[in-house]
């Protein structure tokens, strides 16, 4: 039960693989997946700034910030 | 003499953290919980394509950061609703597993985020494969080595915070970084790692890996390096840790090492030395000084 229950996910995980290598996204839709990343990234750099203190982490930590709506 | 001048990389409190409390470190769950990304029945009524694309973004993101288990239960709402508008998401829709959009927004139950995210969250990183962040861009000519310092130095600040290490737009830049400092197989450790013993094992490596790159090096093109290592850590350690003892060794060695780099960048130096003592003006002196090594 427990094999049929693992050869199950197995075939879930290569189901969607295969899925997703084969779709490319617009750049509409990318901009709006990319807006929901920053969206999450911003409560996440809010949650532990420190890595905003990295000199080139700067501008990335600005960019998300500024994508709270 | 090279241990005394790159540091103890045994000392690394996020991660040994991390390793041993299982991920908790200085993140803040509490706030995040608070502050979780939600989408109004507004959003998704004018526009369910856009808003199941952000929420998907929001959602692969939150997949990333520590202790995602149990703070999944927190999107049981989001994923009920990919699940409810996945017909407006067209191809996207075929990375839900047909039982799940089968049983609808009902079957997702507290346990759903969890379960749906281990399959959902590696099929949108194949479809939008996410940029290094830094991007990775070394530019020829005797500025060279001091910029891979620099880089060298920002993947050792990243593992102080598991929220930035654990981020794909992070795991990005040091696959990249491991590349050029020829270890291929230590980059794709740091793309795929998943639990705190894995990330042990690819920091150790990446400490060996850049302690033998850097004794590798011709003197000068060491010093450039650790010039570049310097400035970013300067700057960090002034906005960040804080700790004089740090403040001294690094101001030291920049002095010691500065006539390795261009003019140009050296001379970006005084500022920083004149800041001594001043978190805000080092920070700021130091920084400038770091972006003067990264121009173009």
């Amino acid at each position: 039960m427990r094999n049929l229950g693992l050869a199950t996910l197995c075939w879930l995980l290569t189901a969607a693989n295969t899925g997703a290598a084969s779709i490319t996204p617009t750049p509409q839709d990318r901009q709006a997946f990319e807006s929901g990343v920053r969206q999450q990234e911003a409560v996440n750099i809010l949650s532990d700034p420190r890595g905003c203190g990295i000199v080139l982490m700067r501008r990335y930590c600005r960019d998300a910030l500024r994508s709270r709506r | 003499m090279l241990s005394a001048l790159v540091g103890n990389f045994a000392v690394i409190p996020g991660l040994q953290q991390f390793v041993a409390t299982g991920n908790l470190d200085t993140y803040d769950r509490k706030w995040s919980d608070a502050n979780a990304v939600g989408f109004t029945d507004a959003a998704w009524s004018a526009n369910p394509r856009e808003t199941w694309l952000r929420a998907a973004g929001t959602m692969y993101a939150a997949y990333y950061t520590p202790d995602w288990d149990a703070y999944s239960i927190m999107q049981v709402l989001v994923y009920r609703q990919l699940v409810h508008f996945a017909a407006s998401a067209v191809p996207y829709d075929s990375l839900l597993s047909p039982a799940d959009l089968r049983a609808g927004p009902d079957g997702v139950d507290v346990q759903g985020p969890a379960r749906i995210s281990k399959y959902f969250v590696p099929a949108l990183g194949i479809v939008f494969v996410q940029r290094a962040e830094p991007a990775f861009i070394l530019n020829p000519g005797p500025i060279r080595e001091a910029q891979l310092g620099v880089y060298a130095s920002t993947a050792q600040e990243m593992f102080e915070s598991p929220v930035v290490f654990l981020a794909p737009s992070s795991r990005a830049f040091l696959n990249d970084v491991a590349i050029r400092l020829g270890d291929a197989r230590l980059g794709q450790q740091f793309l795929s790692a998943s639990n705190p013993e894995e990330w042990r094992a690819a920091v150790g490596d990446f400490q060996n890996l850049e302690a033998a790159a850097l004794r590798a090096l011709p003197d000068k093109r060491k010093e450039a390096f650790l010039f570049g290592m310097f400035a970013a850590q300067a700057a960090y350690n002034a906005a960040v840790l804080r700790e004089k003892t740090a403040a001294e060794q690094q101001l030291a060695t920049l002095q010691h090492t500065s006539a390795a780099v261009p003019t140009h960048v050296a001379s970006k130096l005084t500022a920083v030395l004149a800041a001594r003592g001043e978190w805000h003006d080092v920070n700021s002196a130091a920084s400038t000084l770091t972006l003067e090594i990264m121009q173009p």
